[in-house]
């Protein structure tokens, strides 16, 4: 990291805030996908994963005051699951219930929302990061 | 050699490229829970940079500026009305810095 120029610092933190959005995309995906998945490799139904954004500090050069981003962690929602009467269902219980996963799609949507508004903020910084450079390369002229 | 201008115009220019940094930094972290805004402030300097003088943007973290629920402070539509201005002046000062060298080059050639 230490050789790479300074003054590109804000195109990489733009492409750091666009693959922590994009994973963050991934994982809201992969909640909506499994909104209704009762059977899971750990036992019991998918519970709702989430994102955990970091700033990230350079430990070189003056650009450390200024962090990048990275997704620190993927964790799992421990609310309770949804608990519906299904008899028929052969994941029911004794009660006849069946566990549903704690995932609620319209939070996921509107979650959804958010990150992709997120995504085009950060490829609004490196347009306006060309604009920039453009307008400097111009000054030798 | 630089005229006093072409200092002034080149210490706004490295000024407003560390502030653009931190209005990066501030939209990539929009989402990370307990950050707080990043302001860069170097106007205050720009009269001694005609001097000859170095210029040291300050980076400082707005503590004032209400937090949200998960205790971060950016604002993505304020931040991205900020961008939009630096980009701006940035356009504007690189333009003048432009024509103080040409204006130097044809002082020089006499043409």
């Amino acid at each position: 990291m230490d050789n790479r120029m300074e003054s590109f610092r804000a195109l990489d933190i733009a492409s750091a805030g666009m693959s922590a959005e994009q994973r963050r995309i991934e994982i809201i995906a992969a909640n909506l996908a499994n909104a209704n998945t009762t059977r899971t490799p750990e036992g019991g139904p998918y519970r709702r994963r989430e994102v955990v954004f970091q700033a990230i500090y350079d430990e070189v050069g003056r650009s450390d005051r200024i962090p990048s981003v990275k997704v620190a962690d993927v964790v799992q929602d421990q609310t309770d699951f949804k608990r519906v009467l299904n008899p028929g269902s052969p994941d029911a219980d004794e009660n006849g219930y069946v566990a549903y996963p704690n995932v609620d799609t319209v939070f996921e949507m509107v979650d959804l929302m958010e990150a992709m508004r997120s995504y085009e903020a950060n490829m609004r910084t490196s347009k306006s990061f060309r604009t920039m450079a453009d307008a400097a390369l111009q000054i030798g002229r | 050699m630089q005229t006093e201008n072409a200092r002034f115009l080149t210490a706004a220019l490295d000024g407003l490229s560390v502030r653009h940094r931190a209005i990066a930094s501030n939209l990539a972290n929009s989402n990370t829970p307990n950050y707080r805004r990043l302001e860069v402030s170097f106007e205050d300097q720009l009269e001694r940079a005609r001097m000859g003088h170095a210029v040291e943007p300050k980076v400082t973290r707005d503590t004032e500026t209400a937090v949200g629920p998960d205790g971060n402070n950016v604002d993505a539509m304020t931040e991205i009305g900020q961008m939009t201005r630096v980009e701006l002046t940035y356009q504007v000062l690189a333009r003048a810095l432009q024509v103080e060298g040409s204006q130097m080059r044809s002082a020089i050639t006499g043409r």
